[in-house]
């Protein structure tokens, strides 16, 4: 429960604004000039402020819609992403996010329609192009939306673009604005999946895989095309059994018609983020699991990695056909971090 | 725990709370402790409170992200006298400076804006509590600790209808002393949550029986450290040295053969499968 908000004085009085903190009448209300007086400075502990994160209500000012990184993509051509929040109420001990920002506190970018018109630009300059927007990278795309109403915003602006085609990225069950609109074969709810046992143990706060799977299935219903991101893959001796039960019980519950894509990765992170991370829990074993130090980036050493990958691929054959899966995959030690758009199908042959 | 107050008068009940007793030594500010408690009495005043907080840290061994609390009584916008708040805006008046401690606590405290002033106000025209410490206060513990971990509580012992300069040390004593309980519980929740801001995981004994085996240099050191680690993690196992052969011959070999050992181990990071 938020008990905390901090509002931006230049928002205090814009109808979202007060529209969120009616949602939220118990918190109490502290305004600031700019969400970076909060936000920003450098001696907080993100671990701590975990405990009991506050809200920051804000403008988002200059650029709003970013390029995604080379690669980075299900499939298509033109692809970019932008962050109507920061940070996330789950509290996932591999993200990346811990080691990103300052502070764990939640800020809120309520200037929705400017995010709107960046995308308008955006493709204003790629005329007749399929061009992808990411939500989801710097915060959960649904999590919060009771609070934020965000989706169901979005989803009207989406109505008359057809040339925009949006992911939105999620652990959550949150799915009341998706369940109450007309499904937008352009939307792709990438849900995050990890096997039961590890998203136990590393996704604290987060809906259990069983609920997230009962919410997939009621969107697919529904007529939602649906995302698995089977990322990050974290290895230990129980691996092959944890992912093999996992892919079984995914494929068991969702219609495979509804899925439009399925991406795979393995831990990674940038190793100035890991250094942080690894301090606030040193006692995390995740941390202490056999990692390797490669370029900017702490991940698994190459041939774990190729183990690691293979085998999710061979299994994810069992259900999918290839051209639907797109893997995290190395590049000559370089662009660890990004999301290849190379399907499956393509990096079987090639390893083979 | 470093707590911080301006006067005796509010230092007292606290000294008496926590049993501390006069630090020796020819000290700058008058210094109680403990065990792990400290407290220094600052005098008023911005300079006194900045000055006394960085001397507290360095009297108390300077450990970091010690919590560090700044108790003390304060005026008040409303007549609240008596009412514990705990500052959730720091404003300096004379640059209008404002820091936001963050708001992780929640216990039945009352929050406020505390307004730092260099002369003693009447008005508190602002709705806010008004104090001549907090901002300096803040400002300087920051350097020794986390921000979650810096926090001003005060007592609302005046308002405008109700002026400050009818206060003495015993009505000032008393205003405390009426909230020990609320200031204590706010003093326990803040050691348990730095606990968490400074989790120590190697015993230095785990490193000091390497180095009395073999030469490390700092580089190796720290790669020691790292593979100590790590076996403490996912082991929990410490007698590592007694893993080595007797002869093996460098820290070099040391190193390698712990890393060996782990890496040859099975890794089920899922508890219930050990």
């Amino acid at each position: 429960m938020i008990k905390t908000v901090y509002i931006e004085n230049r928002v205090s009085n814009h109808p979202r604004t007060k529209e969120v903190l009616s949602r939220i009448p118990n918190a109490q209300q502290i305004r600031c000039d700019s969400y970076k007086e909060i936000f920003n400075p450098k001696n907080q502990n993100f671990r701590l402020q975990k405990k009991q994160p506050s809200l920051i209500i804000a403008s988002k000012t200059g650029e709003r819609v970013l390029s995604a990184p080379d690669g980075y993509g299900i499939g298509g051509r033109y692809n970019y992403y932008f962050s109507h929040m920061l940070n996330c109420i789950y509290d996932c001990r591999y993200c990346f996010l811990q080691g990103m920002y300052p502070s764990a506190n939640y800020v809120l970018f309520i200037n929705y329609e400017d995010f709107f018109d960046a995308i308008d630009n955006t493709t204003s300059a790629l005329p007749k192009q399929k061009v992808w927007f990411f939500s989801g990278y710097d915060c959960d795309s649904l999590a919060l939306d009771p609070i934020t109403d965000f989706v169901s915003i979005l989803l009207d602006f989406l109505q008359s673009r057809p040339e925009v085609h949006v992911e939105l990225r999620t652990k959550s069950t949150q799915i009341r604005a998706l369940l109450s609109g007309t499904p937008n074969p352009n939307v792709v709810v990438a849900f995050s999946l990890s096997p039961t046992k590890t998203a136990d143990h590393f996704e604290e706060k987060t809906p259990s895989i069983n609920k997230r799977l009962e919410s997939m299935k009621r969107l697919a219903e529904h007529g939602w095309l649906l995302g698995l991101r089977f990322d990050p893959l974290i290895f230990d001796d129980s691996f092959e059994e944890r992912y093999r039960d996992l892919f079984r019980e995914v494929f068991h519950i969702l219609p495979i018609k509804a899925i439009h894509s399925v991406t795979l990765g393995v831990f990674r992170m940038p190793k100035r983020f890991f250094q942080s991370i690894a301090n606030l829990y040193p006692e995390e074993p995740l941390f202490a699991s056999p990692l390797s130090n490669r370029s900017t980036l702490i991940t698994y050493d190459p041939n774990l990695e190729r183990q690691l990958i293979n085998f999710c691929m061979r299994e994810l054959t069992n259900y999918i056909e290839p051209e639907r899966v797109f893997s995290c995959e190395k590049k000559n030690g370089k662009q660890l971090d990004k999301i290849s758009s190379t399907p499956l199908k393509k990096v079987i042959q090639k390893n083979s | 725990m470093r707590i911080v107050t301006a006067l005796l008068a509010e230092a007292k009940p606290i000294i008496e709370l926590y049993n501390l007793t006069p630090m020796g030594g020819n000290l700058i500010f008058p210094i109680y402790q403990k065990n792990n408690y400290f407290l220094v009495v600052s005098g008023i005043g911005k300079i006194n409170s900045a000055i006394a907080t960085t001397y507290l840290h360095l009297k108390s061994g300077e450990s970091r992200n010690q919590p560090f609390l700044n108790i003390g009584i304060a005026g008040h916008h409303r007549p609240i006298k008596g009412m514990p708040v705990v500052a959730n805006k720091i404003t300096e008046k004379n640059s209008g400076d404002t820091k936001y401690p963050p708001q992780i606590i929640f216990e039945s405290l009352q929050r406020s804006h505390l307004i730092t002033v260099d002369k003693r106000e009447s008005m508190y025209e602002t709705d806010a509590a008004y104090d001549m410490e907090g901002y300096a206060f803040y400002i300087s513990a920051l350097r020794y600790t986390t921000a979650e971990l810096a926090q001003s509580l005060k007592i609302i012992s005046d308002h405008p209808t109700s002026s400050a300069t009818k206060l003495d040390a015993t009505k000032i004593e008393n205003l405390i002393r009426n909230r020990l309980n609320e200031i204590d519980r706010f003093v326990q929740i803040l050691i348990k949550l730095s606990r968490l801001a400074m989790p120590q995981l190697i015993e230095p004994s785990v490193l000091e029986n390497f180095y009395t085996r073999w030469h490390f240099t700092i580089t190796q050191k720290h790669q020691l450290k790292k593979i100590v680690r790590r076996w403490l993690v996912l082991t929990k196992e410490d007698n590592l040295s007694a893993m080595i052969p007797i002869d093996c011959p460098s820290a070099k070999k040391a190193i390698e053969t712990l890393e060996n050992k782990l890496n040859a181990r099975s890794l089920f990071l899922h508890p219930d499968k050990i």
